[in-house]
């Protein structure tokens, strides 16, 4: 990979050590995949937060580069953590487990990263535009901006999207130029897509079926925020899927072209289930956006859930929730509105299932959570939520 | 005994390229958050449930899921659970940045396919700093594989 004067000096360490081991990163990460060089990326995203799935290494990583100075160059938001910062006892977490994170966090503040701690950094003011070269790790948000906003990332790791902010570079191959994002195959749904679970379930599908393809994804309808937030986590968690076109695409003559049909997706479905009563609902993977939470405060409004039900969001839309009083609804019916961490990342102490909205939720439950899973539309799980066990 | 040589693209950026270790191949792609405890090494939630990719060359198709599996390499390097070599069909970034902090010599875009011709058990040599596998059978030979 070409490197300017400029560049080699950085590397060469007379911007610093810190700069010098990110610029190490990025020339390992350039030279394997055949860069020609280094551009600048507008933003970061940095995924790496939680003490449950960064462990030790994720502390003694960040002690390092904390340790040498690092800062951000450019404006960089961070993933969700293992806890709400503020309600982390209602989450039944361990002090020992809160003040690790609380440590990693630091760490990322000291760097001058913004601690948005939530997976939709887009709804947080990282919002790249058509056409912008970034760095985002956190593979629900890299489908999500590359499609749904025509921005350019790869899928980048925790670590190479840290030495992006460090640098303000990103080595410039894969989904940054222009050859390498025609679509690959075309998915003709016609299943209906009755609701964002459904599209969940459809990009559960595409990630399986067709790992690091570039689908043109055809269904005559619509991809609303919240439905493109689903498919683009799904197909992310089951495959990885970084990029996929809805409706029309570039160059989308010629292509295999595969069926996804009713029955297709209700294998989705069923491929998850229950033995038990469900313990525990969960909502908010990604992140729930504020029209699903207003949803979701109009169905329990006056009532009473007989099952926990756990909502986790941005503390940007929480702040909004409450202001609208969608939070106190949804809490006056005894469910719980969490942020800064997710049904994956947090630790989810006391349940042996849940029961979810989300297919990537679903997904990770009985690696991540060592929880059985079953997947609801919204709707379906609220009802189960208010009904209890029977 | 007999020998099979593989060739691909190699991690120039890596202090010891050359490592050797019997192999363990999946053949779907990994999540290594998730789909490796990384305490232990050993996978799961997988076809190829239970068994350890520790001291092992691990082949798989490519990496797929959280961005995070990164540190899921990073965990098990300090605990000396890594893998001592991964031959993937097509890299990843999560993974190839494991393997850059982890110092794992790491080859992919391999001919024949690895996945295909390589098997659990085989005995195989590394050098990613030539993008050279070479592979040893002890039963069977390659005849009937």
């Amino acid at each position: 990979m070409y490197l300017t004067n400029e560049e080699e000096k950085a590397l060469d360490g007379e911007h610093g050590e810190v700069v010098s081991l990110a610029m190490r990163i990025l020339c390992a990460l350039g030279d394997f995949f055949e860069a020609d060089r280094l551009i600048p990326v507008q933003s970061a995203h940095v995924s790496g937060v939680s003490y449950k799935t960064g462990g030790e290494a994720l502390l003694t990583t960040l002690r390092k580069f904390s340790s040498m100075k690092a800062k951000a160059l450019v404006p960089t938001t961070l993933n969700p953590g293992g806890v709400d910062l503020e309600r982390w006892r209602e989450m039944g977490v361990e002090e020992e487990f809160f003040e690790k994170q609380k440590k990693i966090i630091s760490f990322y503040t000291d760097m001058g990263i913004l601690a948005t701690c939530s997976c939709t950094p887009y709804e947080a003011g990282n919002l790249p535009a058509r056409g912008a070269h970034v760095a985002f790790a956190e593979s629900s948000a890299v489908a999500f901006i590359n499609s749904y906003l025509g921005a350019r990332t790869n899928r980048e790791s925790g670590l190479s999207a840290l030495a992006s902010a460090i640098t303000g570079k990103t080595p410039c191959y894969g989904l940054h130029v222009d050859g390498n994002r025609r679509p690959t195959v075309k998915v003709k749904v016609t299943a209906s897509l009755e609701s964002p679970t459904h599209y969940g379930a459809l990009g559960y599908l595409i990630g399986k079926n067709f790992g690091d393809a570039i689908p043109l994804i055809q269904s005559g309808r619509p991809l609303p925020l919240v439905e493109a937030k689903h498919l683009s986590s799904a197909a992310a968690a089951s495959g990885a899927i970084a990029l996929y076109y809805w409706g029309e695409a570039p160059g989308d003559s010629d292509l295999e072209k595969v069926e996804v049909d009713g029955r297709s997706l209700a294998e989705v479905f069923e491929l998850f289930g229950l033995s038990e009563e469900p313990e525990v609902i969960v909502l908010g993977c990604p992140h729930y956006s504020i029209h699903e939470m207003r949803k979701v405060a109009e169905m329990v409004e006056g009532r009473w859930v007989k099952t926990p039900l756990w909502i986790f969001t941005s503390r940007q839309v929480r702040h909004l929730g409450e202001q609208l009083g969608l939070v106190q609804k949804i809490e006056q019916a005894g469910g719980k509105v969490f942020c800064d961490t997710c049904p994956i990342v947090a630790p989810l102490k006391g349940f042996r299932n849940l029961l979810t909205d989300s297919a990537k939720a679903a997904h990770y439950a009985p690696s991540m959570n060592k929880m059985e899973s079953a997947l609801l539309s919204t709707d379906g799980c609220v009802r189960v939520a208010l009904r209890g066990v029977q | 005994m007999t020998k099979l040589v593989l060739r691909g693209f190699g991690l120039k950026a890596v202090r010891f390229p050359v490592a050797e270790g019997e192999a363990i191949v999946s053949n779907s792609p990994i999540s290594f958050l998730g789909n490796v405890d990384p305490e232990t090494g050993v996978i799961q939630n997988h076809p190829l449930e239970g068994k350890s990719i520790a001291g092992r060359v691990f082949v798989f198709p490519t990496g797929v899921g959280s961005t995070v599996g990164t540190y899921v390499i990073i965990n098990l390097a300090e605990k000396g659970l890594a893998p001592k070599a991964i031959i993937q069909r097509k890299a990843d970034t999560v993974t190839l940045i494991g393997a850059v902090v982890a110092g794992i010599p790491l080859i992919h875009r391999v001919t024949p396919d690895p996945v295909e011709s390589i098997r659990t058990g085989d005995w195989v040599r590394v050098d990613s700093s030539k993008g050279l596998i070479e592979v040893e059978r002890n039963k069977g030979g390659w005849e009937s594989g």
